[in-house]
C-alpha cells in the first residue's frame, strides 16, 4: 500500500478507557504502591513463543504479498525504470534482503562502498536497508545524500528497504522520497488477521488447547467462533501498531500457563493444557533516565543501533554513565553480537507510545 | 414616578437586600468555600498534571486553568447575589454604579490590572505555557493571575508582571500557544569570505540536531553588516523548553562547520587594549 496511508489500528472503548484511568492514576501517583495481580499464580512458557516454525509461516506470507507488489514491474523490461522504496516498521528484519536473494536478484549493502557504474543499466537490483548508510551528523549525511542522487538517476529498476525511522529522518534531511517514484509500506494487520495468525500458531503449538485471558479465565476467542475480531486481537493490534512479529512477541511475552484464578472472576474450567495471556502493559522508562533515555531510543530507532560509544556521541550531553545499563536492564534495549545496541522489539510500541508522548518527531507510514 | 420612587429611603435601602438568616450566610460561605477550593484544585492540580504532557497538550490544560477559574467566580457570584441582593433592573443598577464608583476611586490599578486579566483571557496576548517577552522580561508563563501574569525565565527569576502592562507595553509572544517556536543562532564571519556554502552547511547543521522539530523549515538568512555578514539560522525545536539547549547545540556545531569550511570568524575587538577586531 501507499506510503503515508497506513490505517494505524484502533481500540476498542473499553481499552481507551482502562488504558487512560491507568495514565490518570500512574500520573497522580508517581510513587504506584498500587499492587498488581500476583503474577505468582501465572508461570512463564518454557518455549516461549513465536517459534521459529511461526515466524517461517509468517514470512512466506508476507514474501507473497512482495511477490504481488513487485515481481512483474522487475521482470517486465516494458515497465518504466525507476526505484521503489518499502518502508516497514522495525521487526521487518531481514525479509527483503532473504526475498531478494531467494529470487536470485542482486543486492546492495548501503553502508558499503557503491562502485561507479552501479546504477547503469542491468538487471533489478535490491537494496535491503539503509542503515548503516549514514549518521545523524552533518558529516554524516554525505553518503546518503551522494546515494539518493544516484538512486534518483538510476537506469535499472531498483527496491530500497528502509525501516521508518530512518525513513522519517533523512526525509526531511535529505528528501530521500524525491528518489523515489513510489513508496510502499506494508498493509496493517488488523484484529482479524491477528486472530487468524494466532489460530495457525495455536494449532501448531497445542491443537486441543483454549487460549484465555489471564485476567478472567475467558476464552478469547468469544463465544461466537465466527466473531472474526475478537477484542484481545484488536487490543494487539493497538499494541503492535498493526506490525504481525510485534504482535506474535507481543503474545508470545504475554503467555502464561496454569494460572490459579482467583478474586472477582467467574470460577474457571480450564484444562491442563490451556493457555493464558496477560494484557498488555507498556515498558516504562527507568524515571530516572527518562529526559535522556527518550533521546537515547530515538537515536537508536534512527540509526537501526549504534554502538554505545556512538550513541553517547548521537545524544545531548550529558550522558550519565548508567544509562545504557539502565536500559538494558529494562529491557529496551539490547546488544548484538558485533556490539550494536538497538530497541528490542518487545518494547518497541512502548518505546515509539514514550515518544509520542514526549513530543519527539515520529515515524510515518 | 414608579413605585420605588415614592419609598422612603430606609425602605428603599431594605429593599435591596434580602433577609439573610443563619442558613442563607451558611449556604453563601459554603459556595465560597467551594469555590475557592475548586480554584485552588484547578490551579495546583492542573498544572502538575500538564508537566507530563507534550507541549501542545500542556498549553490546553495549562490554558484551562483561568478559564476555569473566571468560570468558577462568576458561577460563585451569580449565585450569591441572588441570595443576598433582590434582583431587579433598579436594583442591579444602584449596585453596579456604587460598586464602579467604589473600585474606580479606591483600587483603581487593580480594577484596571483585573480587567486587563479578563481581557487577556479572551484576546489571549500569553496563555500559560507560552514563552512570552513583556518589557525586558522573556521568559515562560506559569501562572495566568487575576491581576497579574506570571513569567518563569531562562535564569529561573519569576517575574510577576501586572496584567495592567497590556494596556501600554507590547507583548511578544514566541509560540502563541503552538507546542514550538523559532530558534535563531547567529554567525558573523569575515566579508570577504563567502558565505554561499555555508547555506548547505549550516542546514545540516540544524537538520542532524536531535532537537529539531522535523516538520518545520529550517532557514538560512545571510545579511550584509558594517562587520561582516551576519549568518542566521533559524530552526524550530520539537519542544518548547529545548529552546535554549537547541539554540546552544545549533550554535555550537554550527561554529564548527563554519571553521570545517575554512570560514574566518569575526571577534570582538580586545576591550583591554583597543586592538582592532581580531580574524580567527
Amino acid at each position: 500500500m501507499r506510503h503515508g496511508t497506513y490505517d494505524w489500528p484502533g481500540t476498542v472503548a473499553r481499552r481507551t478507557l482502562e488504558m487512560a484511568w491507568r495514565r490518570v492514576r500512574a500520573t497522580l501517583t508517581p510513587d504506584d504502591t498500587v499492587v498488581a495481580i500476583a503474577e505468582d499464580d501465572l508461570e512463564r512458557m518454557p518455549d516461549p513463543l513465536p517459534h521459529d516454525e511461526d515466524l517461517a509461516a509468517l514470512n512466506a506470507h508476507l514474501t507473497g504479498m512482495l511477490d504481488a507488489a513487485y515481481l512483474d514491474w522487475l521482470a517486465d523490461d516494458a515497465r518504466a525504470v525507476c526505484a521503489c522504496a518499502l518502508v516497514s516498521q522495525p521487526g521487518a528484519g531481514r525479509l527483503l534482503g532473504d526475498w531478494a536473494v531467494a529470487h536470485g536478484f542482486e543486492t546492495l549493502d548501503a553502508a558499503a562502498h557503491i562502485p561507479e557504474g552501479t546504477f547503469d543499466a542491468g538487471p533489478p537490483l535490491v537494496i535491503p536497508h539503509l542503515r548503516g548508510a549514514f549518521v545523524r551528523s552533518p558529516d554524516g549525511l554525505s553518503g546518503i545524500a551522494a546515494l539518493t542522487g544516484r538512486i534518483g538517476a538510476t537506469r535499472r529498476k531498483v527496491v530500497v528497504g528502509c525501516d521508518s525511522w530512518p525513513w522519517a529522518f533523512l526525509d526531511q534531511a535529505v528528501r530521500l522520497d524525491l528518489a523515489f517514484r513510489h513508496v510502499q509500506t506494508w498493509p496493517a494487520w488488523d484484529g482479524a488477521a491477528l486472530a487468524a495468525l494466532a489460530r495457525g500458531v495455536m494449532r501448531r503449538y497445542r491443537p486441543v488447547a483454549t487460549l484465555r485471558q489471564a485476567r478472567d479465565g475467558h476464552d478469547v476467542w468469544g463465544a461466537d467462533d465466527d466473531n472474526d475480531a475478537p477484542d484481545y486481537f484488536r487490543d494487539l493490534a493497538e499494541a503492535s501498531n498493526g506490525e504481525p512479529h510485534i504482535a506474535l512477541r507481543l503474545m508470545g511475552d504475554a503467555m502464561r500457563e496454569n494460572p490459579e484464578i482467583d478474586g472477582e472472576g467467574e470460577d474457571v474450567d480450564a484444562a491442563p493444557d490451556d493457555l493464558f495471556v496477560e494484557d498488555w502493559e507498556p515498558m516504562e522508562i527507568p524515571g530516572k533516565y527518562r529526559d535522556t533515555g527518550h533521546f537515547a531510543l530515538h537515536a537508536l530507532l534512527i540509526h537501526g543501533g549504534l554502538s554505545a560509544g556512538a550513541l553517547i556521541a548521537a545524544i545531548p550531553a550529558p550522558v550519565p554513565s548508567a544509562l545504557v545499563p539502565a536500559l538494558h536492564s529494562a529491557d529496551l534495549i539490547e546488544e548484538a553480537a558485533d556490539g550494536r545496541l538497538s530497541v528490542t522489539l518487545r518494547a518497541y510500541p512502548s518505546v515509539r507510545r514514550a515518544l509520542v508522548a514526549a513530543g519527539f518527531p515520529v515515524d510515518t507510514l | 414616578m414608579n413605585g420605588a420612587e415614592s419609598l422612603p429611603d430606609g425602605e428603599r435601602l431594605s429593599n435591596l437586600f434580602n433577609a439573610i438568616g443563619l442558613w442563607v450566610g451558611l449556604e453563601i460561605v459554603l459556595i465560597l468555600l467551594a469555590a475557592w477550593a475548586l480554584i485552588q484544585l484547578a490551579q495546583r492540580a492542573l498544572p502538575r498534571v500538564a508537566e507530563y504532557l507534550p507541549a501542545p497538550l500542556r498549553l490546553y490544560t495549562l490554558n484551562a486553568v483561568p478559564l476555569l477559574r473566571l468560570f468558577l467566580i462568576i458561577a460563585a457570584v451569580a449565585w450569591i447575589v441572588p441570595l443576598v441582593f433582590d434582583v431587579t433592573l433598579q436594583n442591579f443598577v444602584l449596585i453596579f454604579g456604587t460598586v464602579s464608583v467604589a473600585l474606580g476611586f479606591a483600587f483603581k490599578d487593580l480594577a484596571s490590572s483585573t480587567l486587563a486579566g479578563v481581557v487577556a483571557i479572551f484576546e489571549r496576548p500569553y496563555r500559560a505555557g507560552d514563552w512570552v517577552r513583556i518589557g525586558e522580561h522573556y521568559g515562560e508563563v506559569i501562572h495566568v493571575g487575576m491581576r497579574a501574569v506570571q513569567l518563569q525565565t531562562a535564569a529561573d527569576d519569576t517575574v510577576t508582571v501586572p496584567h495592567l502592562r497590556m494596556w501600554t507595553d507590547n507583548v511578544a509572544n514566541a509560540n502563541n500557544g503552538e507546542g514550538t517556536c523559532m530558534c535563531i543562532a547567529e554567525f558573523h564571519t569575515v566579508p570577504q569570505d563567502d558565505t554561499r556554502p555555508l547555506t548547505d552547511a549550516l542546514t545540516a547543521v540544524a537538520r542532524t540536531s536531535p532537537y529539531l522539530a522535523w516538520d518545520r523549515p529550517v532557514l538560512v538568512i545571510t545579511r550584509n553588516t558594517p562587520y561582516g555578514a551576519l549568518i542566521q539560522l533559524k530552526a524550530y525545536p520539537f519542544e518548547l523548553r529545548h529552546q535554549f539547549l537547541f539554540t546552544s547545540d545549533l550554535s555550537q556545531r554550527g561554529r564548527m562547520a563554519i571553521e570545517a569550511l575554512g570560514l574566518r570568524q569575526v571577534q570582538m575587538p580586545d576591550l583591554d587594549t583597543g586592538a582592532a577586531p581580531v580574524v580567527a
